[in-house]
């Protein structure tokens, strides 16, 4: 795989996702995301957030559009240029730790186990638990290490500090900002925006259908309008309908 | 830990106020390394571009200089110190003067009462 | 790709199936002492019923394992796939049908293993299953086996050996077919309720097996009743097909069928791909 380094992360043109026939989920939904940058996806439930990810990583199929990792069009192969942490919990409950991150070392070249394993002890795992022994929000941590462990372009988070503890949260903040490469860019919906926000570059409103409803430079919003982001999606949501 | 922030002014603003008040208080003593941008954003809990726009900040102010790709040292100027203590007080009373208009203190009752204050104190 | 997905597939289950295994054959001794109890004419009477009870409960034992051997495929196959175990699966840098035959793969390897144990249980019953002169039964059916074997090499007519030996052949022929068309139903029937259905994902997988069966059945019948109208045909009207080209025409019948079955699995193979590779209607 050739990777074009002059071509955004990820490029989606058009895309279109239908989940019962004739009600989009996505409409007409485009994004490009540069490298360097940590974009917050933040909207109402139901708005297509999950959905998109799940597109991009390949667990739906769009109706129609593109999307481009690198320039390449997404594929089976492309999957290695993403980590993808979904709202769930993945993994094999019958594994051990130390099978996880071997699980993850024989399939992708860019896994760091000695970060992996760092990051576990530090946490307080050790790596001859069985996953199912695991609390949930120990589950989500390890998960959350294991995705952030690779040395990957493309992070795509989905809800990864919702369910848990403020410190927690904290943790898991601090792990993605810890992983930050400039070579790399990262997707993380959520509805804790007030968390997420001095975390970000850029954010973007989406509303139902996928439509953006505002977008841009997360630290500039507080400039231009005085309002933190969390008081600016109030605003912009509070009278807004589905239609 | 994350360090924490009010909702009434940009990130980077309130970053580059907390790093002043630092510099001058000598946490980061003068002529001192200053820490790496990813360093500092990851302790702060904030993203690191921010944290280098802030940065920059200071930067244009004199009290950090930059050294090509070897990092950031703080000013070894005294003079560029004691003028940015200066600018902490004047935005200080600026800010102090606007809030107590909006009680509907005038400026002198408010000397007045902190002249007071003081005298009372032991 | 194929062996790391392989490898965490066979590994997933061989603990299990090992466990299983020894089991199986513990119940082959078990069974093959219980005969050899019941046999003892200086038994207690008291202890039969606790004997017959043990044999039952052996036999039974041997061939729920086959059972249970399935049922662990067929678990490992639902849960890496449509359960949130499939938000790894696929997003792994392998091809969907990789995946897929690695499931295949796996499947062929535990039924085959099973097969064998089974076996072995039943040999290690027969052995310790003493016959009428005090030698194990295992020991009377290689016999059984080596005489009727004894009987075809000194058949005069060679023919009829070659056609027992092409027949047989045919026969296994016949049961691989069934034993690829019975795993591939199988993935068929839980990747169509796991994709297609929105909830009761394994109703809608047993439901669909169900109506397979049916059809299957359904479609024997049809094949029996003609076959048998063919058979009446030909005993009315003996010119139709000269004797020398019935076995042929039994032959053909025999490897056409096989054909249709490996046909159909190459079907529910394209299926199941197809629908891999699609949406995955996961939570």
């Amino acid at each position: 795989m050739i990777i074009n380094p002059d071509k955004p992360i990820l490029q989606c043109q058009h895309l279109r996702k239908c989940y019962t026939a004739g009600v989009p989920v996505l409409a007409d939904f485009n994004i490009s995301v540069p490298s360097g940058k940590i974009l917050g996806l933040l909207g109402p439930n139901g708005c297509g957030k999950s959905t998109f990810l799940k597109l991009v990583a390949g667990i739906l199929t769009p109706d129609s559009g593109s999307i481009e990792i690198c320039g390449i069009p997404r594929s089976e192969e492309t999957n290695s240029l993403i980590s993808y942490l979904p709202e769930r919990t993945y993994f094999n409950a019958s594994m051990y730790v130390n099978q996880l991150i071997e699980f993850f070392s024989d399939f992708y070249s860019d896994f760091d186990a000695g970060a992996a394993e760092k990051m576990l002890r530090d946490l307080g795992i050790p790596l001859n638990q069985k996953l199912s022994a695991l609390s949930k929000g120990m589950k989500e941590k390890t998960q959350l290490i294991m995705v952030m462990s690779r040395k990957t372009k493309l992070y795509m988070l989905d809800e990864p500090i919702g369910g848990v503890d403020p410190a927690s949260r904290e943790y898991i903040l601090s792990t993605i900002l810890g992983n930050f490469n400039p070579d790399a860019a990262v997707i993380i919906t959520t509805h804790l925006i007030n968390d997420i926000e001095p975390v970000l570059d850029e954010f973007a409103f989406m509303g139902y259908g996928g439509e953006i409803l505002r977008a841009g430079n997360a630290d500039r919003v507080r400039e231009t309008t005085g309002k933190t982001i969390d008081e600016l999606f109030r605003e912009v949501f509070r009278c807004y309908v589905r239609y | 830990m994350a360090w924490k922030f009010e909702g009434n002014s940009p990130l980077t603003v309130q970053i580059a106020d907390r790093l002043r008040r630092d510099i001058i208080d000598g946490v980061y003593p003068m002529g001192s390394d200053f820490p790496a941008v990813r360093a500092l954003a990851y302790e702060a809990a904030v993203n690191p571009n921010t944290m280098q726009k802030a940065l920059v900040i200071l930067e244009s102010e004199g009290l950090l200089i930059t050294h090509g790709t070897t990092g950031r040292v703080v000013t070894t100027d005294a003079e560029v110190i004691s003028l940015a203590r200066v600018r902490v007080r004047e935005d200080f009373v600026k800010k102090t003067v606007n809030e107590a208009l909006l009680l509907g203190i005038e400026p002198e009752q408010l000397c007045e009462d902190i002249r007071r204050y003081c005298d009372n104190q032991p | 790709m194929l062996r790391k997905v392989l490898k965490y597939d066979l590994g997933a289950i061989w603990k299990i199936w090992l466990i299983l295994s020894a089991t199986s054959v513990a119940l082959g001794a078990v069974g093959g002492v219980c005969m050899r109890l019941v046999e003892n004419p200086e038994l207690n009477f008291a202890f039969f019923p606790i004997v017959i009870l043990g044999l039952i409960l052996s036999f039974i034992g041997i061939i729920a394992y086959i059972v249970i051997t399935s049922i662990l495929i067929i678990v490992r196959y639902y849960n890496n796939f449509f359960t949130d175990e499939a938000y790894l699966t696929f997003t792994l840098p392998v091809k969907r049908s990789t995946l897929f035959d690695a499931k295949i793969l796996t499947a062929f390897i535990f039924n085959t293993a099973s097969a064998l144990v089974f076996t072995v249980s039943l040999c290690l019953m027969l052995l310790i299953w003493p016959g009428a002169d005090g030698s194990p039964m295992l020991f009377y059916f290689v016999q059984d086996i080596k005489d009727t074997l004894d009987i075809f090499s000194h058949m005069v007519d060679n023919k009829i050996v070659v056609w027992a030996i092409v027949y047989s052949v045919a026969f296994v022929i016949l049961m691989l077919a069934s034993f690829i068309y019975s795993t591939m139903a199988t993935f068929a029937c839980i990747t169509f309720g796991g994709t297609v259905a929105k909830k009761h994902k394994i109703l809608m997988s047993i439901a669909v097996y169900y109506g397979l069966s049916m059809a299957l059945e359904v479609v024997s019948l049809i094949t029996s009743s003609l076959f048998s109208v063919v058979v009446q045909a030909l005993q009315e009207y003996p010119e139709i097909i000269p004797n020398a080209a019935i076995p042929w025409v039994i032959l053909m019948l025999l490897l056409g069928i096989a054909a249709a079955i490996v046909l159909v699995s190459c079907f529910f193979y394209k299926f199941c791909v197809s629908k891999l590779r699609g949406n995955l209607n996961l939570a």
